[in-house]
């Protein structure tokens, strides 16, 4: 039986440097960004923060986070393209904002159809043969907690190394039994050309609107991969 | 003895150097790493009994322990509430409205689909399904999605839907003054004297 996705969402990282009163649900409202019934629940939110230190918007559907050295922009229930709308909004109006990367984040959690197959994952990833050798005796459990994967795009060698970059952090899901955790980060440097017209906010804003989808659909090839490659072994 | 590195030692090693390599744009989900945007003896607006403000003061912050707050990290609190995330979406349709016709309570809509092969087709969907924010964002030429979904909720499996209008922000001030001077070049060009 193929593992089934149970949890799916996306997590869109800027590091900059933000001023994070400005990011209210009035602010958000003000600008055509979400709703009035979205900004009367995020108003109404119990850990609705809007500080010079911080901000932290809720709705039924994101998380807006903002501390002052980065904003974290999380999705909440079903996922759909909104997520990034709303980003890619909130980087047009804040075009002036100094900011130098962004993450592209999906995370995803998928149950397996037992144990066997749970385990039979992190026996593909991290086979046990060596490490059994380094722990010998036979009464260990010797398992992965958390594995982190970096692709760079270029030879292994070559320099300089490539700023931007994917990475895919594998766990053990602490929300789905014999659950699988995946995250996967696309990651994007960002430094506006000297002779560009654009500001660095605005083109994050572009990174975002275009690589949004494509990340997304790259991180599911990638989870799919792994377990259906793992599970096939 | 106890020779291994303290989890909150290991953070901060690694955070050490991903901040002196690169900077780090990963959703970092460990509840461990989770901010706590303001202390117990801040206010709202992040100030203390006496009205001061913390922000400038790194040697303050790190008393108060809120040198947490700068690090790249997403509150993990939102990944825990199972029943609002267990929901995958089985399609997408992006749509774009093509008619409205009130008296029918009707919106005529071209649908493509955002997962898999399938054709994009026209369709009618109900006003009813739009919500109450979104009712005046119905409009030839605007963009909505539409998502099925499964919820998994206590063991069981409800499939949903949910519409959502796409939202354009208003014009920045950096646009604006963009347009301005394109249209100024513009005229400047337009009165240039043969």
């Amino acid at each position: 039986m193929a593992a089934s996705l149970e949890i799916f969402g996306s997590i869109i990282v800027v590091v900059g440097n933000f001023n994070p009163p400005i990011f209210s649900p009035d602010w958000l409202e003000r600008n055509n960004l979400i709703g009035s019934a979205d900004a009367a629940g995020a108003r109404e939110h119990k850990d609705l923060v809007v500080a010079k230190i911080g901000s932290r918007v809720e709705t039924e559907w994101f998380i807006l986070q903002v501390l002052e050295q980065q904003l974290s922009l999380t999705s909440k229930g079903v996922l759909t393209p909104a997520i990034k709308d709303l980003a890619v909004g909130i980087f047009t109006l804040v075009s002036q904002t100094p900011v130098s990367a962004v993450g592209l984040n999906c995370t995803a959690h998928y149950k397996l159809a037992n144990e066997d197959e749970y385990h039979k994952i992190g026996d593909t990833l991290v086979p046990k043969g060596l490490w059994n050798k380094v722990f010998p005796g036979g009464n260990q459990w010797i398992g992965v907690a958390n594995l982190n994967i970096k692709v760079i795009p270029s030879k292994r060698g070559v320099t300089p190394i490539p700023k931007n970059n994917k990475s895919v952090m594998i766990q053990p899901s602490g929300q789905v039994d014999n659950g699988i955790f995946f995250a996967f980060n696309d990651h994007h440097e960002i430094e506006a050309p000297k002779e560009s017209k654009s500001t660095a906010a605005e083109l994050v804003a572009r990174v975002i609107g275009e690589f949004w989808e494509p990340s997304l659909d790259e991180a599911k090839r990638v989870f799919n991969g792994i377990i259906g490659d793992a599970l096939k072994s | 003895m106890d020779m291994s590195i303290p989890l909150a030692e290991q953070q901060n090693l690694a955070l050490l150097r991903s901040k002196t390599k690169t900077v780090d744009t990963s959703a970092r989900v460990m509840k461990d790493l989770s901010p706590r945007v303001i202390p117990p003896n801040l206010d709202e607006m992040g100030q203390n009994a006496e009205g001061n403000s913390p922000i400038g003061d790194l040697d303050l912050l790190d008393r108060l322990g809120l040198a947490k707050i700068r690090l790249p990290a997403v509150d993990a609190g939102v990944l825990t509430s199972q029943e609002l995330l267990r929901m995958v979406p089985i399609q997408i349709w992006e749509g774009e409205v093509l008619g409205v016709d009130q008296d029918a309570g009707m919106m005529q809509v071209l649908l493509s689909a955002k997962m898999g092969e399938v054709p994009d087709h026209t369709a009618e969907i109900s006003l009813e399904w739009v919500v109450e924010q979104d009712k005046d964002l119905v409009s030839p030429g605007s963009v909505f999605y539409w998502t099925l979904y499964k919820e998994i909720k206590r063991g069981s499996i409800i499939n949903s839907q949910e519409l959502r209008f796409r939202r354009l922000p208003s014009w920045s001030k950096n646009q604006i003054e963009r347009v301005h001077r394109a249209a100024e070049q513009l005229f400047a060009r337009i009165n240039k004297k043969p």
